[in-house]
């Protein structure tokens, strides 16, 4: 049975032109012990389904969901305090941009040494309490790769690299021992070389202590590299889930396919400088949303039928939403 | 193929004065030689502050160099300038492209004054002839005429990216030094912006020096690799040679980490 199951989470923004739907029958499920990936452009939606699951969105915009639950309770129906108890010890997350997320008035050390869980601490008088936080503090940052932890847990949010503030917001994530984190584009702007160990990290994380991940990038390589299944969405519409071996190997969306084309390392058989395979046009806004398929401007497959929202089909576990998919012609 | 730009002893210091109970921070940067061809692709890869983006601002004169030489077309150029030497030291043959591009726009002004300014600056163009060169950059970047009059807010990001290219080509220069110019791209447009620059690179012939963590796109597109730490350039040859065969600690750590996340096995 999945930990997170999301059944048609549909979310509503209210305007003066009418209602946007950002979320259209959004589907996602993490099982435990699994790393899903959450693929998708900017402007997708991948932001506004973290936000959805820690209850972080406004409350003027309507979220609608036939099912939305964690373990089994339902996560729309739940108390605030029952939500914050969730998301204080099973669900951790790891935000976008470190600087915006962390309290400019606090140091990094004060930060992370609140959000560790009282009932980790030892010692029964409050200095060896104080020292026992200190030392959870160093030990947790020195396992997300920052070295100086002396210069770093003094230090003050913006007086960081941004590279630092990512690890570090890894770090506060991790302290609680949480079941579920949530990596919301963890390794953007880093070097080959630190996104590599950030990668390692989360997989044996995931391994030795068997923590879901729900990693949401738009970064292929990383996620081919360490996640088990995928979703992939566009301009808030699940396109294509299911194992990533299989699609990468046999993507039935097109527009699955132009994100795999997109990453020349996928390809060795690609001579250098040659022309890149790319699906013309861009990203729609939210304002001006196609109907039917959103991707039916843009792809090459389009035909009438598009107009209409094509309903989810399934394959085994790989399910996709195309009216006509790609490799469907073999079979 | 012709040099068309060579740099000689480029130094750049960073000293900040010692000060009560303070070590001094020393960042030097160079001395860095290098030569780059008629129509040849650089990139330059390595570690956050190993001083990749400083390179880059020395190459088209946004920061003073304390030493050094730049080479464009037999033109010579002090790296370390002066302000007031002013218009005829400068030249059109280098442009860049910034890493943000949306943030380098004006967002209260139209993308043809974007565009007009560094015509109005570097040319003696009347106000006609500007405006022709500008929507023939458009039409060359992939846009329409119209966006003449758009402004910032009106457009996606691949769009503005283009506009950014538009700007650097505007004056048709010979070198285009780009910092990170893919990063913030997400991958269909990535794959657009990369088609473009090939496409232009073959119609004006220009020399493609850009920075990039995404070793994907560099192993695609670059002629030459350079790799840089801590202010000196450790390693440069041939992209494939760089890539099979690296020599320096640095660059056997950037490129095992690459490969460790490419699967081995091909796709299909």
């Amino acid at each position: 049975m999945p930990m997170l199951d999301i059944k048609n989470l549909t979310l509503e923004m209210h305007s003066s032109e009418g209602t946007i739907k950002a979320l259209d029958k959004v589907n996602l499920s993490v099982s435990s012990g699994e790393i899903r990936a959450l693929v998708g452009e900017s402007g997708s939606g991948k932001s506004l389904i973290v936000a959805a699951i820690c209850g972080a969105l406004p409350t003027e915009w309507t979220l609608t969901a036939d099912r939305m639950s964690w373990n089994g309770d339902n996560l729309l129906g739940m108390s605030a305090q029952q939500r914050r108890e969730v998301m204080r010890r099973e669900i951790a997350v790891v935000f976008q941009n470190p600087q915006a997320s962390l309290d400019p008035s606090a140091t990094l050390g004060e930060q992370l040494e609140e959000s560790i869980p009282s009932e980790f601490v030892q010692g029964n008088w409050f200095w060896q309490r104080a020292q026992h936080r200190k030392k959870i503090a160093i030990s947790t940052v020195h396992k997300v790769g920052i070295k100086h932890h002396k210069h770093y847990l003094s230090a003050y949010p913006h007086q960081i690299p941004a590279d630092i503030g990512q690890k570090f917001m890894i770090a506060m994530a991790l302290v609680s021992q949480p079941t579920l984190l949530i990596a919301d584009d963890p390794t953007r702007g880093m070097e080959p070389t630190t996104k590599t160990q950030i990668l390692k990290l989360f997989t044996r994380l995931n391994q030795t202590r068997s923590l879901s991940i729900l990693f949401v990038s738009h970064d292929l390589l990383a996620i081919a590299s360490m996640s088990h299944t995928m979703t992939v969405l566009y301009a808030g519409q699940t396109v294509e889930s299911g194992r990533m071996k299989h699609i990468k190997k046999r993507p039935l969306h097109p527009y699955t396919k132009a994100l795999l084309d997109s990453a020349p390392s996928f390809r060795k058989d690609l001579p250098p400088k040659s022309h890149l395979p790319t699906i013309a046009g861009s990203i729609p806004t939210l304002q001006h949303l196609p109907i039917g398929c959103r991707l039916g401007p843009r792809c090459p497959r389009a035909q009438r039928a598009c107009v209409q929202t094509p309903v989810v089909r399934k394959i085994h576990d790989h399910s996709y939403s195309c009216h006509f998919p790609l490799h469907m012609e073999k079979l | 193929m012709t040099d068309v730009m060579h740099v000689k002893q480029l130094t750049f210091l960073h000293n900040e004065k010692k000060r009560w109970l303070k070590r001094p921070e020393v960042f030097k940067l160079g001395p860095i030689e290098l030569t780059v061809k008629r129509g040849e692709t650089v990139a330059i890869i390595g570690e956050n502050r190993s001083g990749k983006s400083l390179l880059a601002k020395l190459l088209v004169g946004a920061v003073r160099a304390d030493e050094g030489e730049i080479e464009i077309n037999e033109h010579k150029y002090l790296a370390k300038y002066k302000s007031k030497d002013g218009q005829r030291k400068r030249t059109h043959d280098i442009r860049m492209i910034l890493q943000h591009s949306s943030e380098t726009m004006n967002p209260s002004v139209p993308v043809g004054r974007i565009l007009d300014e560094p015509l109005r600056l570097n040319t003696q163009l009347d106000a006609s002839e500007r405006k022709e060169v500008i929507e023939d950059t458009l039409v060359k970047v992939g846009l329409l005429r119209e966006h003449y009059y758009f402004y910032r807010n009106m457009l996606s990001d691949g769009q503005q990216q283009r506009i950014a290219l538009a700007r650097a080509i505007m004056l048709k220069p010979k070198v285009l030094v780009a910092d990170e110019p893919f990063a913030a791209l997400d991958p269909s447009i990535r794959s657009q912006t990369v088609n473009l620059i090939l496409a232009l690179q073959q119609e004006l012939g220009l020399a493609f020096i850009f920075i990039s963590h995404n070793l994907g796109i560099v192993r695609h597109i670059a002629d030459k690799v350079i790799v840089m730490e801590k202010g000196q350039i450790v390693e440069e040859g041939k992209t494939e040679t760089i890539f099979r065969w690296p020599q320096h600690t640095r660059t056997k750590k950037l490129v095992t980490a690459y490969h460790s996340l490419v699967p081995q096995q091909t796709i299909r």
